[in-house]
């Protein structure tokens, strides 16, 4: 009986011993990082402006003396602004004006990552940014310093996603992150919203635009676009991008360039062509894209090099605005508006192809199709590239469809 | 006269004797204890006599047990070892031995009578015993047919004059009082030293009925009652096989209660009814009540939450069962069957699988599995997901549910744990209430959980969502003890969850594989079969039920000896 209870209390140690060493690594092992979700202000818009818009009043300016702090290294060259999701949400029952689902707060300085901790003096939770709808960079802002001292920031924390979208607007970026939609939507939400109609809207720019895409551009020492946000008194629009040169700001192309764009990378799902009615110029008839297959190719002949691009497209008619009456169920017809369609888009093609030669820019990084397709001419080459870039010419080729010409006739 | 002392004041001492009245006994004498003048009164005397009262009382008690003991001894005198006496050839000596071992109780009945010009004893309990029967097949057949010119003839007696189904001819006495209190009735005749023990048994029993927790919607709906001859009956009734054996222990050194144990003989894994037969008769209890009793000795973890025996009400499934080899077993009294080896697939099938079209059955059983999941993880998925990891949420959820917590002043966790403690309340108290009252718990635990506590702002709407999907879940297991056993581990999954995010969780769903493969029942692992590669073949009616065309071998992870379906199907 004695050996047993001797033995009980060995074996009670040993328990306690295992449960206390369990419990000891929760306390000191544990990734006690437990914040619940409604005590982070969730961070909805980065928007980052040139400082010097801070001093544009002697109020702002005032608010701006405020909105930073004294810094050992660095200066005062950007202004960040948060939009953040009020969480209460007010409840206005049976109408009444939306009321506003965020707000905002600046600082003024640089490094961003500064800024942001700096910023907790002015937020009452911790800034979160896992839900980071999209970064809005100012036209002044790229011009500073190039793009990628602002974009560090949204690339290397871990808790920034690469499916975040970016904008860059000529105006300022301050305004964009106070923008409340009408829709009650927190405005974070509706810039997002914005750049996912790309796959509709040939205007906007497409698929490969948020911070993952332009990452991989920047790191492979790509060109490449983003889509340009304008924003005047409560309207804002998507449409057209900016075009950057490595880490520099070229210029912008406009909506024409951009659908030219979109259809040599044939990122669409869908997207609307309207040509002239082949028998009657005045009038349009408008072709609706919904498939849509590119192929660009690289040749060189001797000392000639060249690209041919072949563009299959598959569609509607989607709206018809001539005059007069056409037999749509005429093949020989269909076919004149699918060769004028095809020209259209050709010419839209060869266009943007001029634009981004002028401007030396190569967002398709055509170069490592070249390098890929001619591996050992492309060594002999490689240097005089830059030279031999804007003279290079493209051929294309369109393929157009018509599969059908809509419910009535 | 009797005075009793009262008190004194102003220094005189007042007596009160029985009638009231009173008188002064001494004038200006000061005293400060009541015993001093009253010897009886004195508290530590009187304590010493009630100790050494308590000690004799004590005593004479220990005397009483010795004394009964040694009666005890007496009265055994004359018999061989294990036997309380042996019968003599005198009837009122053997109706004195049998009274003294049934003295007290009063339900016996002792009926004297002459058969012939013998004397001759009839004992029964009055409570167990069909009288009619014994009038019809002993007294009438007795009575004034036997004379002393006749031969003493034993066999004659049961041959010829008895006319019961059956009788038994004994001479051990250990024999006779088990029967007399299972309901059999013993005669005795003046000049036997052997004795008849004939049967007669009649109690009042539950009727066959529907099963009262396991009823399906196309099965069949007879179900075990109470009784075990019944219960052996309705599992006989649907098998004509002689393979199918029905061993019967008396299981519970007082209660000796009757213990079935059913298996097909040609198809038990080889080994197994052994084990099972020396698990039951190595069980040493006073008394087997429930066949929970039984079964907690055939588990092999006995703290485990899960439960190691299917039981079961219906007698469908033990046929199923028995066919599938594995052992039934039966318990007298009690309506539940049970059957081992059981493992998770068995406690997550139902009758109604079968019974429906096979795709149907499919995903509904799929879906169990699922329910089976959520009954688990759900609130631990949600308390770390909020607490931890809002990101891997779509923003718009994420925003919602930031909203939603925004008004509620509680931490996920302790949130949690409030619902699931009224959860856990309500369950109980619906449980515990009478099938009327249950109803009006209903709504006041709908009302409670679906309404008041969201508009008091002390847990948000989507984690009543997710308590009440969870509670649903684990009511939708077809064994209600395995539902209880998810129950216990989603408190766990639940803390694991709140200390490391879905790092805990992601732990202790590993924890739980792993200990729920090392459990075993009878040698099967308890989740390890249901997707062993080696066992392809069960995996046709495991997660999915194939149609009966393709079910053709029976399940290997139970080792049947024939390994095919004879006629292949069901």
């Amino acid at each position: 009986m004695f050996y047993r209870r001797k033995a009980l209390t060995e074996m009670a140690l040993k328990i306690l011993a295992a449960a206390m060493s369990i419990f000891i690594s929760f306390l000191t092992a544990g990734c006690w990082d437990l914040k619940e979700t409604q005590d982070r202000n969730f961070v909805l818009i980065a928007a980052i402006d040139d400082a010097a818009i801070a001093k544009k009043s002697a109020s702002e300016d005032e608010k701006a003396r405020i909105q930073t702090f004294v810094q050992k290294y660095g200066a005062k060259e950007y202004m960040l602004s948060l939009q953040i999701l009020k969480l209460a949400k007010s409840e206005s029952k049976g109408g009444g004006a939306q009321a506003e689902r965020t707000f905002v707060i600046s600082n003024t300085g640089k490094p961003l990552f500064e800024m942001v901790r700096d910023m907790l003096g002015q937020s009452s939770k911790s800034l979160y940014f896992e839900h980071l709808a999209a970064v809005v960079v100012s036209e002044a802002a790229v011009k500073k310093n190039g793009l990628q001292p602002i974009l560090d920031f949204f690339r290397r924390d871990p808790e920034m996603r690469w499916r975040t979208r970016i904008f860059i607007t000529p105006g300022d970026a301050l305004a964009i992150a106070k923008y409340n939609p009408p829709s009650g939507e927190p405005g974070g939400r509706y810039l997002e919203g914005l750049a996912k109609n790309n796959k509709r809207d040939i205007h906007i720019a497409g698929l490969k635009n948020d911070i993952g895409y332009i990452t991989q551009a920047i790191d492979n020492g790509a060109d490449y676009t983003i889509p340009r946000l304008d924003y005047t008194d409560n309207v804002p629009k998507v449409g057209g991008v900016a075009l950057f040169k490595k880490d520099r700001l070229v210029g912008y192309a406009d909506e024409y360039i951009t659908s030219g764009l979109k259809f040599i990378y044939g990122t669409e799902k869908s997207a609307v062509i309207p040509v002239k009615c082949p028998i009657h110029p005045d009038d349009e008839v408008v072709f609706e894209l919904f498939k849509h297959e590119t192929k660009i190719v690289p040749h060189i002949e001797g000392e000639n090099i060249y690209f041919t691009l072949a563009i299959t497209m598959q569609g509607n008619i989607g709206e018809f605005d001539c005059k007069y009456q056409h037999n749509l169920h005429d093949y020989a017809f269909l076919h004149s508006v699918e060769q004028a369609i095809a020209a259209e888009v050709s010419q839209n093609a060869q266009e943007t192809w001029k634009f981004e030669q002028q401007l030396g820019i190569d967002t398709y990084n055509v170069k490592t199709t070249l390098k890929g397709y001619h591996p050992f001419e492309w060594q002999k080459i490689k240097d005089r590239w830059e030279e031999i870039y804007p003279s290079v010419p493209l051929i294309v080729s369109v393929n157009v469809t018509i599969r059908a010409v809509g419910e009535h006739d | 006269m009797v005075y009793i002392h009262v008190f004194s004041v102003n220094g005189e001492t007042i007596e009160v004797n029985d009638k009231g009245a009173g008188r002064v006994k001494a004038k200006n004498q000061r005293f400060h204890k009541l015993s001093v003048i009253q010897p009886a009164a004195c508290l530590s005397k009187t304590q010493r006599e009630l100790t050494k009262l308590q000690k004799q009382v004590q005593q004479s008690k220990e005397i009483a047990a010795l004394l009964s003991t040694i009666v005890k001894d007496l009265r055994k005198a004359a018999a061989p070892e294990g036997e309380p006496f042996q019968f003599t050839d005198d009837i009122s000596i053997n109706e004195q031995l049998v009274r003294s071992v049934l003295l007290r109780c009063d339900d016996m009945v002792y009926r004297t009578f002459l058969a012939g010009n013998r004397k001759a004893l009839l004992v029964y309990a009055s409570s167990l015993t069909d009288t009619e029967k014994l009038e019809n097949t002993v007294l009438s057949c007795l009575t004034g047919r036997l004379n002393s010119t006749q031969p003493l003839d034993v066999n004659q007696i049961i041959n010829i004059l008895i006319t019961a189904a059956n009788v038994a001819v004994v001479s051990k006495a250990s024999l006779v009082f088990g029967n007399i209190l299972k309901g059999n009735a013993l005669l005795l005749i003046d000049g036997f030293s052997q004795v008849f023990l004939i049967e007669a048994l009649k109690y009042d029993k539950r009727a066959i009925s529907k099963a009262e927790n396991e009823d399906a919607a196309r099965g069949p709906h007879d179900a075990f009652n109470e009784t075990l001859s019944d219960n052996i009956g309705l599992v006989r009734h649907r098998s004509n096989d002689p393979d199918l054996k029905v061993e019967i222990f008396a299981i519970g050194a007082r209660t000796q209660t009757s213990v079935a144990m059913l298996y097909v003989d040609d198809i038990v894994k080889p080994g197994l009814v052994d084990e099972v037969r020396k698990d039951l008769l190595s069980i040493r209890i006073d008394k087997v009540i429930l066949a929970a009793n039984i079964e907690e000795f055939l588990d092999g973890q006995i703290w485990s939450p899960f439960p190691q025996a299917l039981s079961t009400e219906r007698p469908d499934k033990i046929i199923a069962s028995l066919y599938e080899g594995r052992i039934g077993i039966i318990v007298d009294n009690s309506p539940t069957a049970l059957v081992v080896p059981a493992t998770l697939q068995d406690f997550m099938q139902a009758v109604d699988d079968y019974t429906e079209r096979p795709i149907i059955a499919s995903v509904i059983r799929l879906t169990r599995y699922v329910a089976a999941l959520f009954a688990v993880f759900l609130p631990a998925l949600y308390v770390s997901v909020v607490s931890y990891h809002p990101g891997i949420l779509p923003s718009g959820l994420a925003i919602s549910i930031a909203e939603l917590r925004a008004k509620t002043p509680f931490p996920s966790l302790l949130e949690a744990f409030l619902m699931e403690a009224l959860l856990e309340i309500f369950q109980e108290a619906i449980v515990r209430l009478p099938q009327k009252l249950s109803a009006a718990a209903g709504v006041v635990g709908a009302l409670v959980i679906g309404t008041t506590v969201v508009e008091a702002a002390l847990v948000n709407a989507l984690l009543v969502v997710v308590v009440a999907l969870t509670g649903l879940s684990s009511f939708s297991m077809p064994s209600y003890t395995f539902g209880l056993a998810l129950r216990f581990f989603r408190i766990a999954a639940l803390l694991s969850a709140a200390v490391l995010g879905l790092y805990g969780l992601i732990i202790s769903a590993i924890v739980m594989m792993v200990y729920l493969c090392s459990l075993r029942s009878y040698d099967e692992s308890y989740l390890g079969n249901l997707l062993d590669i080696t066992l392809l073949s069960d995996w046709k009616d495991g997660l999915v039920r194939l149609p009966y065309k393709f079910l053709k071998a029976r399940p290997k992870r139970f080792g049947a000896k024939d390994k095919k379906r004879l006629g292949g199907g069901i």
